[in-house]
C-alpha cells in the first residue's frame, strides 16, 4: 500500500483549497481510505513591478531562486533588481531581502547575508549581491535615498509590496552621498568607481529636482555629458589617463555644486 | 612617484577611507550604513595598492600614525553631518586600520 503515490497540485476550492484523485486511481484511492499529504515543492508566485516580463530562463531561475530561499525563515520579501532584469549579459544577480528582525546589527545581517549567498552561489552557480534590510529600514530608504529609489523603480519579487512613494528630502543623508563624489575630486581610483558616483550624482539631482527617476533616464544622461569612448571606458572599468581623469572630475565638480546649491 | 608622496596619499586614502568607515559605523541606527561601508572598502582598497610601492621603515610607519591621526580628526570635525560618535570609534578604527597594513 505504501507504493501508491501520485502528484498533484493544490487547486483553490470555494470553501477550502482541494487535491483531486486522479480518474485513473480512483478505484485504487477510494472514499473513505485514510491517506497522507506531503509538501513535496512551494508555489512561488512572482510579482513584477514596472518590469517586461523576463526571459524564460531568467523566469525559472528566479523561480527556483524564491523557492529555495524558503529555507531561510527570517526572510520575509525577496526583491530582484539591476541589470539582470534588462541586460542579456549580467555580472551578478542584485537581490534586496528584508527580514523579519527589528534589529539589522551589521554582524547579523553581515552573517546573514553571506549565509544565504553562499547558498545561492552553490546552488545556481552565478554571481550574487545581497543586501539585507529589515522592512521599516527599507520603506525609509526608499523615502530617503535616490540610489535606492532607482533600484525599487522596477524589480521583481516573490511577494506583492506596496511602498509609500512619498518623498523625504533629508539633508544630512545627501551630504552623506555627497562624500565619496567629492573625494573622487582628489584621489584617483579604478574608472568603473567614477562611472558608478556619476550615476549617483544624477539620481541625487534628480531626487531634488522631484523628476522622473529611472535607470533609463540615468543612464540617458550620462550619455549625453560623456563622450561615447569614455564613457565605455569607465563602464567597463578600463584604464583612463589623467586627461579623462580631469573631464570626469570637471562633470562631477558641477554636479556637487548644482547639488549643493539645491540643498 | 618618490616616497614621500607615495606616503602622503598613502595618508590621504586611508584618512578618506577611515571617514567613511566611521561615518557608516556611527549611523549604524540610519538606513544607509551597511549600503555605503562599501564606499569605504573602495577607497582602502586603493590605498593597498599605494601601501605596496614602497618598503616602509618605523619611523615612516610613526609619521604615518601620527599624521593619520591629525587629519582624520579635521575632516571629521568639517562633516558635521556625521553622528558625535565619531570622535569616540576613531582612535579604535585608527589602530584596526594600522594592524591590517602592519604599520606598527
Amino acid at each position: 500500500m505504501e507504493n501508491i503515490t501520485f502528484e498533484k497540485k493544490v487547486s483553490k476550492g470555494s470553501k477550502f483549497n482541494q487535491i483531486y484523485i486522479p480518474k485513473e486511481m480512483a478505484e485504487i484511492v477510494e472514499v473513505g481510505d485514510l491517506v497522507q499529504i506531503k509538501l513535496l515543492e512551494k508555489y512561488t508566485e512572482i510579482y513584477y513591478k514596472n518590469q517586461k516580463k523576463l526571459l524564460e530562463f531568467k523566469e525559472y531561475l528566479v523561480r527556483e531562486m524564491f523557492s529555495s530561499l524558503n529555507r531561510f525563515k527570517e526572510i520575509k520579501n525577496i526583491f530582484i533588481v539591476g541589470s539582470f532584469l534588462e541586460e542579456d549579459i549580467y555580472n551578478d544577480i542584485d537581490v534586496i531581502i528584508t527580514i523579519t528582525e527589528r534589529k539589522t546589527l551589521n554582524k547579523y545581517t553581515e552573517h546573514l547575508e553571506r549565509k544565504i549567498r553562499d547558498f545561492l552561489v552553490k546552488k545556481f552557480n552565478q554571481k550574487f549581491h545581497i543586501l539585507i534590510f529589515n522592512e521599516e529600514k527599507l520603506e525609509k530608504s526608499i523615502k530617503i535615498d535616490p540610489l535606492i529609489r532607482v533600484m525599487f523603480n522596477n524589480y521583481v519579487s516573490n511577494k506583492e509590496k506596496k511602498f509609500d512613494s512619498k518623498k523625504i528630502i533629508d539633508k544630512k543623508h545627501i551630504r552623506f552621498l555627497l562624500m565619496m563624489p567629492e573625494d573622487l575630486l582628489e584621489i584617483s581610483v579604478s574608472s568603473k568607481i567614477f562611472y558608478n558616483n556619476l550615476k549617483r550624482l544624477i539620481a541625487i539631482e534628480i531626487f531634488l529636482k522631484n523628476m522622473d527617476l529611472n535607470i533609463k533616464i540615468i543612464s540617458s544622461q550620462i550619455e549625453n555629458e560623456l563622450e561615447t569612448n569614455l564613457l565605455n571606458k569607465i563602464k567597463n572599468n578600463d584604464e583612463i589617463d589623467e586627461k579623462e581623469i580631469l573631464v570626469l572630475r570637471k562633470i562631477i565638480k558641477k554636479k556637487i555644486e548644482r547639488i549643493k546649491k539645491i540643498i | 612617484m618618490g616616497k614621500n608622496k607615495d606616503i602622503e596619499q598613502l595618508i590621504n586614502l586611508m584618512c578618506k577611507s577611515l571617514r567613511h568607515k566611521i561615518g557608516a559605523i556611527v549611523n549604524e541606527s540610519e538606513i544607509y550604513a551597511e549600503k555605503y561601508a562599501k564606499d569605504a572598502e573602495t577607497i582602502m582598497k586603493e590605498a593597498e595598492k599605494v601601501l605596496h610601492k614602497q618598503n616602509l621603515n618605523n619611523y615612516d610607519k610613526k609619521i604615518i600614525k601620527e599624521k593619520l591621526k591629525v587629519k582624520l580628526k579635521k575632516e571629521l570635525e568639517e562633516k558635521d553631518f556625521l553622528g558625535d560618535k565619531k570622535f569616540d570609534i576613531m582612535d579604535e578604527e585608527i589602530e584596526k586600520a594600522i594592524q591590517k597594513f602592519n604599520l606598527f
